[in-house]
């Protein structure tokens, strides 16, 4: 997910599609053009060949030497020596042309003359070896050069425009694609959140591949959440329904209780049981009030509330359970109101639970600190101990609802207090969040600013 | 005391009327919300306990209407709807008290017993009183047997409570109620840890034990 968009881009199907399409494109007009270059080169090279030749019969090679070197000079004076060279070597060493001939081993290499210049292109040279001296007839490269120097802009005037064109359009492709596979992705992220409401949304709505996938993830979702929510309805069903029976065994109990001796192994009994018919009626009544609180409508009731009244009623009630325990409770209020929206008995209820799990799962002798800061954008209420902590993998579990720390196990509970604080968060907009308080752990709920 | 209850499950009727009329009250039993509004009119009642949800009218439009027609008999809702919400309209509705179901039957007995009727305190009257312990709520200062107690002012609070309703039972939920607005079960025994700290300084020194423990439902100071 730490992918830059260029990378994401480029790493995408349509643009590793129009990337393959641009280097068959480059071959084929290379091949294209390649064939024909050759072919018109090796036309040229039978042109020139032919006008070599032409040049040469322009020629009567019987006459004698001196008329020869005459006609030579002639024609030489009329001959720009950057097209074609004439140049006549007599054996006494007397040369006469629009260059000069020198002699290199077997070769000939033509000079310019003083005045002249040669093609730079080179030649197509023709040495005849007459009775008095040699002929040189020379036609230059030039349109050779030229040849491929057109050939080559060519290729390049037929390669860009295909390249641009087809990365282009890949690009808009994928940037299209991108939005809608991001769509799609970012969908799966909430939906795997547990935010089951989640859903791609198609602005476009068309039939395609990436439409279907759409399709796909949504119904999966659509039915994931009618699971859910059937499960949530079922299990608030159920609660509903208990609480009938459970309300008659807890009358039945009390009434039990009332007859019974006080002192003896029956009363001792029958208390036993009142306290966990108790204990049920706790879990029972906490898996209604978050299903209330979750479906519920609270925010409409919402009043400005100022976070340290609830601070300081919740650490008053619960500082002797932990000075009991050799511990303390500390508050730490900042001198003026922390006004947040919500509603202060809720708010007190998830600050109590909060204590309440530090007081059950933290040995005796623990510290906790209860603040309400005001210093950062947010107003944050805070509930920090020097307790055992939370194995930092197991933190995000703790919110679910019946979750409990293996260690957890065997101290009381009903395993929903984090589950009721984290409702409560979300009916307020706030964060839950957890940390290493090193030691300990500190848990604060951070609200909207 | 003459009691109403107007709640449609039988089964839980049946149980609360029983459970009243074992600890002395006299009860009736309606389960239709307009039959009960008709009763709790033509009669008098000492306090009313009403279903939320009643067939025929539901239990705020009946307490509504009581209110409307200035018969002020104390009520209870009784209700499976915990939340704050319910809690607050019931209470605007003018219901005196609040009880969400399952609830230990103890609870309700204790809250019964809080609504009954009572001389109103006295505006000037500023010394409570409960055996030979005195409490002077203008100078906040408490003694007993002229021995003066030092009192923190949460516990102060909290012997107030118990001695405004003398001889009743207080059960946990009403005192975390009363003393620090907090109105839900906690699962740890903080309340019975205030109220023993309250009786090393109340108690302790001394020969009789006012603050008594009510098995199952709360607490108590004796007259």
């Amino acid at each position: 997910m730490a992918r830059s968009p260029t990378s994401r881009i480029l790493s995408s199907m349509p643009v590793r599609q129009a990337l393959l399409l641009v280097a068959v494109v480059a071959a084929v007009n290379f091949l294209t053009l390649g064939g024909a270059y050759l072919k018109l080169r090796a036309d040229l090279a039978e042109t020139l060949q032919a006008n070599l030749d032409r040049e040469t019969a322009t020629l009567d090679l019987t006459i004698p030497p001196v008329v020869l070197s005459g006609m030579v000079w002639a024609k030489a004076k009329v001959t720009d020596p950057t097209d074609s060279v004439i140049v006549y070597l007599s054996d006494t060493g007397r040369q006469v042309g629009n260059a000069m001939a020198v002699r290199d081993g077997e070769d000939l290499v033509l000079k310019p003359v003083p005045g002249e210049t040669l093609s730079k292109a080179g030649y197509l040279k023709d040495a005849r070896r007459l009775p008095g001296g040699v002929l040189i007839v020379a036609e230059s490269l030039a349109p050779m050069d030229a040849l491929r120097e057109t050939f080559v802009t060519l290729l390049i005037l037929s390669l860009v425009p295909t390249v641009i064109l087809s990365l282009g359009i890949g690009v808009l492709i994928a940037r299209q694609g991108a939005r809608r596979v991001a769509s799609i992705e970012h969908t799966l992220e909430r939906l795997t959140a547990g935010d089951l409401a989640a859903r791609v949304t198609e602005a476009d709505g068309g039939d395609d591949d990436l439409a279907r996938i759409g399709d796909g993830v949504n119904r999966m979702a659509a039915k994931q959440e009618g699971a859910t929510a059937t499960l949530r309805q079922v299990s608030s069903d159920i609660a509903h329904d208990m609480r009938t029976p459970l309300q008659r065994i807890s009358v039945l109990l009390h009434d039990l209780d009332g007859r019974l001796p006080e002192g003896g192994e029956a009363a001792a009994l029958a208390a036993k049981a009142r306290e966990e018919a108790d204990h049920a009626v706790a879990v029972f009544r906490a898996m209604l009030q978050i299903a209330q609180i979750e479906g519920g409508n609270l925010a409409s009731t919402f009043e400005p509330l100022d976070l340290r009244d609830a601070a300081e009623r919740v650490a008053e009630l619960y500082q002797p359970a932990f000075e009991e325990r050799g511990g303390a409770l500390d508050v730490d209020l900042p001198p003026e109101p922390v006004a947040v929206m919500g509603e202060g008995h809720l708010i007190a209820q998830a600050l109590s639970n909060l204590v309440e799990n530090a007081l059950r799962h933290t040995p005796d002798g623990t510290r906790l600190r209860i603040s309400v800061d005001r210093s950062g954008p947010r107003p944050m209420l805070t509930v920090a101990d020097d307790g055992p902590g939370i194995p930092p993998e197991e933190r995000e579990n703790v919110i679910r609802r019946h979750y409990r720390l293996e260690r957890s196990r065997t101290t009381p509970g009903s395993g929903l207090g984090l589950s009721l604080v984290s409702a409560i968060a979300g009916v307020h907009g706030a964060e839950l969040v957890l940390e290493d308080n090193a030691p300990g752990l500190r848990v604060s709920l951070v609200f909207p600013a | 005391m003459k009691l109403l209850v107007i709640e449609d499950d039988a089964t839980t009727a049946q149980y609360i009327t029983r459970g009243l009329t074992e600890e002395g009250h006299a009860v009736d039993c309606l389960s239709d919300g307009r039959e009960g509004l008709t009763q709790a009119m033509a009669s008098d009642y000492d306090v009313l306990i009403v279903d939320r949800m009643l067939p025929g009218l539901d239990g705020l439009s009946v307490i509504r209407a009581l209110r409307a027609a200035q018969v002020p008999t104390p009520a209870i809702f009784l209700t499976s709807m915990g939340g704050v919400e319910d809690r607050i309209d019931g209470l605007k509705a003018g219901g005196d008290d609040y009880l969400v179901k399952p609830f230990a039957f103890g609870e309700l007995s204790a809250r019964i017993e809080a609504l009954r009727r009572r001389p109103p305190l006295q505006e000037t009257e500023t010394v409570l009183k409960a055996g030979d312990l005195e409490m002077d709520l203008v100078r906040r200062t408490v003694t007993r047997g002229g021995q003066r107690i030092e009192l923190l002012p949460r516990e102060f609070a909290l012997l107030e409570h118990l001695m405004r309703n003398k001889g009743r039972v207080q059960t946990r939920t009403m005192l975390l109620e009363a003393v620090w607005d907090i109105n839900f079960d906690p699962q740890t025994n903080v309340v019975e840890t205030h109220v023993s700290r309250l009786r090393a300084k109340v108690d302790k020194p001394f020969d009789t034990d006012l603050i008594t423990t009510v098995r199952g439902a709360g607490y108590r100071i004796e007259g």
